[in-house]
């Protein structure tokens, strides 16, 4: 849908493109002149030309911007600034020997009119007077033409005839004319700029804030349009539903008109791009003391991100029959929009859930597109979550986002999209969202590399059931030491719009979820089985890889699951494991922590038989004190030995003697050895 | 096929987290009308948050009072959805340090937990509440403004400490939040002051640019 060209537009493009064109001082500061410089920016942008003001007339300019007269330097302070924002469709001519700004008008009109046809903007009848008088000089040999032009009380343009009587009645405009659209460019619409505005922006003079029920005008199309409801109230301004059909209009707060603010808007407005579900300018809007206060746009559907895909319930309530090939058409449908402005030189600059709306899968909507870097003009707001870790805390009304911070933004809003909601560097034991992000130490795993700081819940399956592809892109985004991590080598808008198309296509013919069906739910209930092998935990009856299962059990089941009992040392908790019990073994007396702190040795002592020393364990000395004895003096070989004679003696002695004898024999494995001398000790 | 989700907020939500910590005077000096008035602000509060969806699920609440029954957790953080509004009661002394005490040792568990369990979340919000003098320990309250201003110098605590009444002791106030000038509530429009949280609740939890969130502008709750 391109707009529709106006009357106005008509004339202005004309005189532009087969003249040229000469601003005089009057005309620029005329009380009106703010709405002609949309007519006429938008007209020279689209011509690619420029107009003439000479030299003496931005020395006038200066002259009344410091003038003490409030209103007149403020007229001068507005023109000057907005030749200086427009450098580029403005050419200053001039020289040494110009006197006075009327005389050089009357001198390069006289030298060139011969060569061009000569176009003046004057508010000066008598200017007009003597300038046109130059045709009549001219007119029999040349068939070059001068006109000239004033600014009427309409901001467009109206025939100085240099007539007096007839200049106040003179009016031009007026009913809406439909010509055909704005050819569409074969080369983007904007350029890339690489460095910013070097221009200060500034607050503009207070002037009426329409309200609802007001009647506005739009600059463009020259209509009344009235603001019939209020839709909602921002930071920035406020929305109303319009008496254009499909067209609502943004009212700035008064200490939101800024210069820079509405330079970019006229920029926008004026070059004629349009693409569905980009809710793009369409037109300027004017209060009735003909100050631009803001802007049509088409009217957004659907909800927005952060309000529906991004908060699962939400999700659940206002999408409840999407799965996860919808998610995968938004990106595609999300990507198609942004592809198509980067592809214009367009940056979007504050990237976020706030900003897009949702309709359906493949309905979206961008707002807010006001706010988009347009050239020169930065992308003053932005969110943490979507800011590259090269500008985090950078202030954004200082310095051009380059496309590569752009597509760390994009890679964010890919990641929220599938996680839905779920940041890239949320993650166990992080830290605040900002320090998160410069760290870049990315959490999902890939393949075998993982730093183990996955959040808990859902997310790891969502991510898990991912393609390799995708979960390849987002890693080497995201991580710090990844082969895309730095902003000229981040994936492009281009390159991630292939990925997702590839993703949507595997999931739309069915092949992708047929290895495993719970990759197509939103959120998973467990990991990937990509062998595909899928079969159930017998106590569990969880779904797992056949392969990893034992017997029909799940790990999980076998070894952190069984009976729960208690140790016989520390009295603490401990598992008798499913894995233990269909094994058939006994369940353990004491917990692995004493097992491991019965095992330590605890003393040293040297044997008085052989003279070698040899030492005690927690396990024997916690043995000994139990059965009330002392802990043995002998090392175990000598032990053994002793306990050898004894026994054969005892072998003899023992139906005569039942003589008490201390035992002192205790050996590696007390439990065994203690087996094979039950019944032959005595104790003292 | 969303069915399948958890059932724990904490980790199925992936809102960035506002925690905020509600400590109240609920001092025998804030009988009558200032009770009722308080409570009926904590109601639009709740109500306010739970009207904008986003909020809803960013704001985490718990509330510490001072007075009817000392010091004390009136009740733990929790999503508002879980939350009834509260109805406090006014009778006892004002141990404003225990009271602080308790509150900051709970935003930091918080914010423990938020990162035990990978959730992103905003520095905390305590929004401080007294009518007069505290009076309970004299060392607790020291601690705890220490404390507290500290981690208000780190940047990683916003205080909102808040006068009620002309006896409301706003030279404590201001030496628990030395970088917040502490605001005396005019006549008592907790009604006025409970929209505007709730607002910056909003705002904030819709992570507008930088560090610094642009709350609303204050209307005209305060005397200032």
């Amino acid at each position: 849908m391109a707009t529709p060209q106006s009357r106005d537009t008509k004339l202005i493009n004309e005189l532009v493109t087969k003249s040229k064109v000469f601003m005089d001082t009057c005309s620029l500061m005329h009380e009106h002149y703010m709405e002609f410089e949309t007519l006429l920016f938008s007209a020279l942008r689209s011509a690619g030309t420029y107009v003439i003001v000479p030299k003496k007339v931005i020395e006038e300019l200066e002259k009344h911007a410091h003038s003490g007269n409030e209103k007149t330097a403020g007229a001068a302070q507005y023109a000057l600034r907005s030749i200086s924002l427009n450098k580029k469709w403005i050419s200053i001519k001039g020289e040494p020997s110009d006197n006075f700004a009327d005389n050089v008008f009357q001198t390069q009109f006289s030298k060139f009119r011969l060569q061009y046809n000569l176009t003046l903007i004057t508010q000066d009848i008598k200017l007009a007077h003597d300038i046109l008088g130059l045709n009549a000089i001219t007119s029999q040999r040349s068939s070059y033409r001068i006109k000239v032009y004033r600014i009427t009380s309409h901001g467009t343009l109206g025939i100085n005839d240099g007539n007096i009587d007839r200049f106040n009645n003179a009016r031009t405009g007026g009913k809406k004319q439909d010509v055909e659209p704005v050819k569409s460019h074969g080369r983007p619409f904007f350029s890339l700029a690489s460095r910013m505005t070097s221009e200060p922006d500034s607050i503009l003079p207070p002037t009426v804030i329409p309200q609802v029920g007001d009647l506005v005008r739009a600059g463009v199309s020259r209509t009344n349009v009235r603001l019939t409801k209020q839709l909602g109230a921002g930071g920035e301004g406020m929305v109303f539903e319009t008496s254009v059909s499909g067209q609502v209009c943004k009212i700035y707060n008064a200490r939101k008109r800024s210069f820079h603010r509405l330079e970019k808007l006229k920029r926008m407005v004026g070059c004629g791009f349009s693409c569905s579900g980009i809710c793009w300018p369409t037109d300027v809007i004017f209060n009735n003391e003909g100050h631009i206060v803001g802007y049509l746009m088409p009217k957004a559907k659907g909800f927005e991100l952060q309000r529906s895909v991004f908060i699962p319930k939400l999700l659940q309530t206002k999408f409840p029959d999407w799965d996860r090939t919808s998610l995968v058409r938004l990106a595609v449908t999300i990507l198609e929009k942004i592809s198509y402005l980067h592809s214009n030189n367009i940056i979007m600059g504050d990237i976020n859930p706030l900003n897009i709306l949702v309709a359906s899968p493949t309905e979206v909507y961008f707002v807010d597109t006001d706010s988009f870097q347009i050239e020169e003009f930065p992308c003053a707001v932005g969110t943490i979550n979507f800011t590259a870790p090269e500008i985090q805390q950078r202030n954004f009304q200082t310095f051009l986002r380059t496309l590569g911070n752009e597509y760390f933004a994009v890679a964010t809003l890919l990641f929220m999209t599938m996680l839905p909601g779920k940041p890239p560097y949320s993650q166990l034991g992080g830290e605040d969202p900002v320090s998160n992000i410069k760290r870049m130490d990315f959490s999902y795993p890939l393949g075998d590399k993982t730093n183990s700081r996955t959040p808990d819940g859902a997310w790891r399956f969502c991510w898990s059931h991912l393609p390799y592809k995708i979960k390849d892109a987002f890693y080497q985004t995201f991580r710090y030491d990844g082969s895309h991590a730095s902003e000229k080598d981040r994936i492009s808008t281009e390159e991630w719009l292939a990925l997702f198309k590839e993703y949507l296509s595997l999931l739309e013919s069915g092949r992708y979820q047929s290895r495993d069906p719970e990759s197509i739910k939103i959120f998973p209930r467990r990991f990937k089985i990509p062998s595909g092998n899928i079969a159930r935990c017998r106590l569990c009856g969880q779904e797992f890889d056949a392969d990893t299962l034992e017997k029909g059990y799940c790990k999980s089941c076998l070894y952190s699951k069984g009976e729960e009992m208690v140790c016989s040392r520390c009295h603490k908790p401990m598992l008798y494991t499913n894995k233990h019990k269909l094994e058939g073994r006994a369940p353990d007396s004491v917990c692995k922590e004493c097992f491991e702190e019965l095992a330590k040795v605890c003393m040293t002592f040297t044997c008085p038989d052989c003279g070698k020393s040899f030492s005690i364990t927690q396990r024997e000395k916690e043995y000994f004190e139990k059965k009330g004895l002392q802990l043995p003096k002998r090392c175990p070989s000598c032990r053994k030995k002793k306990a050898e004679s004894r026994s054969q003696s005892e072998t003899h002695s023992l139906k005569r003697s039942t003589t008490a004898r201390k035992q002192d024999l205790v050996g590696e494995d007390i439990r065994s050895l203690f087996d094979t001398i039950r019944g032959f000790l005595n104790f003292k | 096929m969303l069915n399948d989700f958890g059932n724990d907020d904490l980790i199925d939500n992936p809102t960035t987290r506002v925690p905020v910590c509600l400590c109240l005077d609920t001092s025998g000096s804030m009988l009558g009308q200032p009770i009722d008035e308080l409570n009926r602000g904590l109601k639009q509060f709740f109500q306010e948050v739970a009207a904008d969806e986003v909020a809803q699920s960013a704001a985490d609440i718990c509330i510490v009072t001072f007075g009817d029954k000392g010091a004390r957790l009136f009740q733990d953080f929790s999503s508002l959805e879980a939350t009834a509004c509260p109805q406090l009661t006014a009778s006892g002394g004002t141990p404003m340090g225990e009271a602080l005490t308790i509150a900051l040792d709970k935003l930091e568990q918080r914010k423990q937990k938020y990162k035990d369990s990978g959730v992103d979340y905003w520095q905390p919000w305590l929004v401080l509440m007294t009518d007069g003098q505290p009076n309970g320990d004299k060392l607790a309250l020291e601690a705890a403004c220490l404390k507290a201003s500290s981690l208000q110098a780190e940047k990683k605590l916003n205080i909102f400490p808040i006068g009620i009444g002309k006896d409301a002791d706003m030279t404590v106030l201001s030496r628990v939040s030395p970088y917040r000038t502490p605001l005396k509530l005019a006549g008592l429009k907790f009604v006025e002051f409970f929209q505007w949280l709730s607002r910056s609740v909003s705002r904030t939890s819709q992570s507008i640019p930088g560090e610094k969130v642009e709350l609303p502008p204050n209307g005209d709750w305060t005397t200032l």
